[in-house]
């Protein structure tokens, strides 16, 4: 293997190797609704076996 | 606060979400989770965000703190049909002609979780002030320990060549 010759240039070169199709406003969008939906979903279910602890028999 | 707003503030800069999930994500599963985790965040933080920082700046840090903290939960994720592309994390052969920067990649991708922060914001040319105020460490600090991890990086990769 060669030498380095400059290692900062091959530092910075390593910037924008990157190349994934970019998400549309839609796809954002949707993952924002699922992953809230999912959240709230949770939620419910947490406090919905908090409140079979308390009241339960 | 709509969600207008939010992407059209966001969309722009959805670069940095992606460096972000390449560098902390390996398979293509916790990719996927960890981008929608951080879209996520962006979303929740938005209202708290103020304009006196760059909008940039703020993703980078919701996107790093994200990825700092991030362990998928469950494979409840993984049901998500998004059809989002993601590309391997390290580049593939086909991508990155050059060995050299094959290793460097795999050495950055080895660092501590915090140290890949730093150099992934140093490797985009995010300036050292911003990088502070991102990381919330002393501009001072930000230039030492970046010193210390280039030479880390340095030494490792020359390391290697001589082997």
């Amino acid at each position: 293997m060669e030498p380095i010759d400059d290692f900062e240039s091959l530092l910075r070169g390593a910037a924008g190797r990157y190349n994934n199709d970019l998400l549309t406003e839609q796809s954002v969008s949707k993952i924002l609704d699922e992953r809230l939906a999912e959240s709230r979903k949770k939620l419910t279910s947490d406090l919905l076996q908090r409140s079979c602890w308390c009241w339960g028999p | 606060m709509t969600k207008a707003a939010f992407l059209e503030h966001t969309m722009p800069h959805q670069g940095i979400v992606y460096k972000v999930v390449n560098m902390y994500a390996d398979s293509k599963e916790d990719k996927e989770d960890l981008l929608q985790e951080i879209w996520l965040q962006l979303w929740l933080s938005f209202p708290r965000f103020r304009s006196q920082s760059k909008v940039s700046t703020w993703m980078y840090r919701v996107a790093l703190n994200t990825a700092l903290t991030y362990s998928r939960k469950s494979a409840v994720h993984n049901k998500h049909v998004l059809n989002i592309a993601m590309t391997p994390a390290i580049p593939e052969d086909d991508h990155v002609q050059h060995e050299q920067e094959r290793l460097l990649w795999e050495m950055i991708r080895s660092l501590p979780k915090t140290e890949k922060a730093l150099i992934l914001l140093y490797i985009e040319g995010v300036s050292y002030r911003e990088i502070a105020d991102i990381t919330g460490d002393s501009e001072n600090n930000v230039g030492v320990r970046l010193s210390r991890i280039r030479q880390k990086l340095k030494h490792a990769i020359t390391s290697k060549n001589t082997q």
